[in-house]
């Protein structure tokens, strides 16, 4: 019960959040704008909405995990309210899932609100709803969710703009591994090979989350290519949280 | 629980988890090198944008674009060099995947008599349809960059090899002209390409004359202009534009394709006509 | 024999420094006990340590060394942190959230059944005096109202031990009054406090035993009866001279000022009281008064400080 009452009281708090809600509009605006930028796709005009709406998607969920997930830890901090809540027979491992699930759930609702514009804008192009589109918006909503859990860990000990930082880079790193394994595949003779594999290993590879390529062009993608991206998700983010867990349970709360 | 206990069963749970997740990932590494066709859509704002917004950094922008065409390139191109390719090869899996591809060979060797010899030996169009956005991407290259010569003719000579997209082709050598009016090489693969594949001797001596009025011209363009007023043996001149191509081009594919050729060349040359 | 609530032996808290800095002491080797029933006021200036340590028994800092037994009980065990109320320094509240709301929450991280929540939020409002602001959001709120639903939260698991950090000292003086009552109530009801505050004269009015702490070493502790009964200070006496003339034979032997018309004595020994009176009487002088004065709380404390 405690962990859904931490639960419920983020989604509350979250859910209303005026950063949120105007990133949000921002996403939605993108993707009603993708009606006119035809020309911005290699002359592949019938698919650049989809790719154009599912990338607002994807960026929205940067954003929002810069924004807030960084400020979810840090204001209860600053606030002082965490103390409150940690005094009481409420274990922390306990705290930090339910904040992670609270925030987990405004994420549900909103990629929800962007994937029915989407729709409805394809369905203003196209005469038709593509529920194919559906999977590769399951995994944008598992990617957001593993660089919002990449937040929360900064954030629970590093100051707010390094938190951020760390953040983006960690996005940016996660979708050029593949940059880097096609690197090492064409060119198994260069030199620090083994770098590059150990690197392309540990990371987390956002390319696993990103079927927007198959859906959008209806490729038939392997049934285990969904599973196993949203496994690789969802492991990856339980990963994050035990290491947040970790290092919140001895954390010194000054 | 003890803190220790919880931490000990904590650090299992990741290491579960990281031997999972490096199973999925090998898992659909795997699966992703089977697939030879990959279509992922390359998304980029048009050149002009992209220059502006490379502020400065052009030529840093521009050397990652170019490094962006050259890896879309390697990783699509049907070459015994592309693992992709050869993974496919392998799983047999080439053959379904490349049915949903455009393959049928260009027609437009207006030279009956190259048309015999030069398709098979050097033109390959074995890529044609697999590789469709390199030249938006080569245009976006040398919208950043102009004076990155080496794009105009990876686009104007190597690739047309494989895919046969003349016009986009000509397109590109045409606009590395109008950016680097004092470059000889671009005129003179325009040159070529007028000559082996549309068959217009003439506009391809303008493009000769044109090469070699700009400094540091190569010493075999002036013979060839020679050959082509001439217009003597086709076979000749041909042969000595393959020549000069050959001596001006180090990637190792290409020369391997018009030396053997070039021995075809000689050889029916020889033989009694 | 009552039970030992608080128990704490050798507590040390080092923060270790930043780059490059030296490891700050927080609290060095505590010793403290705490009594069921008591009222301990826990004193000391800003930066003594009096945070620290509560935050130390509630488990959001962890100790360097030592030992704290709640009930009998370590901090680790759940069943000795749900007997227990915390109010932190000035605590800052959901704003988006309302009274009611606000306090749902904590008796659900205290795993309140529902039907105890709904009779608890309003028993707790009733004590802290905001029955009728439960549906108000908190960001709405004044300083006081804040920290009397601050104490509603710390009351609403019906803790046996109340642990506040300075409760009083955003408070205007209604306000504190108000709480003082609410804390004496509370001992009536047979629980445990422990506060910690820089404000002398309410720990005066409530405590039954301090602590000071100075510098992260507690320095001084005792039942406030007998740290400062056992001072006697002087005995002001106050009287108006007969004819607006004192006599200067008379006063020789005594300290004094005069103030206006009137004089006022002071008496370091309690024996010399009678001869004054007589010498008073005898003069036909009108007394005014005669006033023993206790050492304060204040004198107590600033001489351990001070040194």
């Amino acid at each position: 019960m405690r962990l859904w009452a931490v639960a419920s009281n983020t989604f509350k708090e979250t859910i209303r959040n005026r950063v949120l809600v105007n990133i949000l509009l921002f996403a939605i605006a993108l993707i009603l704008i993708s009606l006119v930028v035809g020309e911005w796709s290699l002359g592949h005009q019938s698919k650049v909405i989809k790719d154009f709406g599912l990338a607002a998607m994807s960026l929205f969920g940067l954003l929002i995990a810069i924004f807030i997930g960084i400020r979810l830890m840090v204001q209860e901090m600053e606030q002082r309210t965490v103390y409150l809540i940690l005094s009481k027979p409420i274990r922390r491992w306990e705290f930090v899932l339910g904040k992670y699930l609270g925030l987990a759930c405004t994420l549900a609702l909103n990629v929800l609100l962007m994937s029915v514009t989407l729709w409805a804008v394809v369905l203003v192009q196209e005469g038709r709803i593509d529920f194919g589109l559906a999977p590769a918006i399951l995994l944008i909503y598992m990617e957001i969710g593993l660089i919002v859990a990449f937040a929360l860990l900064f954030s629970t000990f590093t100051s707010p703009t390094l938190s951020a930082l760390f953040t983006l880079i960690i996005f940016v790193i996660g979708h050029t591994t593949s940059f880097l394994r096609d690197f090492i595949l064409l060119y198994p003779d260069k030199p620090l090979l083994w770098l590059f594999k150990a690197i392309y290993t540990v990371m987390p590879n956002l390319e696993n989350l990103n079927i927007k390529m198959a859906a959008v062009q209806h490729l038939a993608t392997p049934p285990h290519a969904v599973l196993f991206g949203f496994l690789y998700g969802l492991g990856y983010i339980a990963f994050v949280l035990i290491l947040t867990v970790m290092v919140f349970e001895k954390k010194d709360l000054k | 629980m003890t803190y220790r206990r919880f931490n000990a069963v904590l650090t299992a749970l990741l290491v579960m988890l990281a031997l999972g997740m490096h199973g999925l990932q090998r898992a659909l590494d795997a699966h992703r090198s089977l697939r030879f066709v990959d279509r992922t859509p390359v998304f980029l704002p048009n050149g002009k944008l992209l220059r502006w917004m490379s502020m400065g950094y052009s030529g840093l922008v521009g050397d990652w674009l170019w490094m962006r065409s050259v890896l879309y390139y390697g990783r699509r191109a049907i070459d015994d060099e592309n693992p992709y390719y050869t993974f496919a090869e392998k799983r047999n899996t080439l053959e379904y995947e490349m049915r949903t591809v455009r393959r049928d060979a260009p027609e437009f060797f207006r030279n009956p008599r190259i048309s015999n010899v030069l398709p098979p030996g050097l033109f390959a169009f074995q890529s044609r349809g697999l590789v469709e956005d390199i030249y938006p991407l080569l245009d976006r290259v040398t919208t950043v960059d102009p004076h990155f010569i080496f794009p105009y003719i990876f686009g104007g000579l190597y690739i047309l090899m494989d895919t046969g997209d003349l016009d986009d082709a000509e397109a590109l050598l045409k606009k590395g002209l109008r950016q680097n009016p004092d470059s000889w090489q671009i005129p003179f693969y325009l040159g070529w390409i007028s000559w082996a594949y549309r068959g217009d001797p003439a506009r391809s001596r303008e493009y000769m004359i044109q090469a070699v009025g700009t400094p540091g011209c190569a010493s075999f363009v002036y013979d060839l202009l020679g050959g082509v007023t001439r217009e003597a043996n086709q076979e000749a001149v041909t042969r000595s534009y393959l020549r000069g191509i050959l001596e001006s081009t180090d990637n190792p594919e290409i020369r391997k394709r018009i030396e053997s050729v070039l021995k075809k060349l000689e050889s029916a040359d020889a033989a009694p006509k | 024999m009552p039970k030992t609530v608080i128990q704490i032996e050798g507590l040390t808290k080092i923060y270790k420094g930043e780059l490059g800095q030296k490891p700050v002491i927080g609290i060095e080797a505590l010793d403290l006990d705490v009594r069921e029933g008591e009222v301990f006021a826990f004193l000391g200036p800003n930066g003594a340590g009096k945070t620290t340590t509560i935050k130390l028994m509630t488990r959001l800092l962890f100790p360097t060394k030592g030992n704290i037994l709640i009930m009998g009980l370590p901090l680790t065990s759940r069943d000795a942190m749900r007997r227990v109320g915390y109010l932190p320094e000035q605590p800052n509240l959901y704003g988006y959230l309302t009274g009611g709301e606000f306090l749902d929450f904590i008796a659900r991280i205290f795993d309140l059944p529902s039907d105890r929540r709904k009779r608890r939020i309003p028993e707790v409002l009733g004590l802290v005096g905001l029955s009728d602001q439960a549906g108000r959001a908190i960001r709405t709120f004044s300083r006081g109202m804040m920290q009397r639903l601050g104490l509603a939260q710390a009351l609403i698991n019906d803790p046996d031990l109340l642990i506040l950090d300075e409760p009083m000292s955003a408070l205007d003086p209604i306000g504190r009054k108000d709480f003082r009552d609410i804390i004496l109530g509370l001992k009536k009801a047979g629980k445990t406090l422990f506060f910690s505050s820089h404000i002398l004269s309410d720990a005066e009015l409530v405590a039954d035993r301090i602590g000071i702490l100075k510098k992260g070493r507690l320095v001084q502790t005792g039942r406030l009866d007998d740290l400062m009964g056992s001072r006697t200070g002087t005995i002001e006496v106050t009287f108006i001279p007969n004819k607006g003339r004192p006599s200067k034979s008379a006063l020789q032997s005594y300290d004094f000022e005069t103030q206006g018309r009137k004089i006022l004595v002071r008496l370091e020994r309690e024996d010399d009281l009678p001869s004054l009176l007589r010498g008073i009487t005898r003069a036909g002088a009108k007394l005014v008064s005669v006033i023993p004065q206790r050492k304060s709380l204040e004198d107590i404390f600033m001489a351990e400080i001070g040194r």
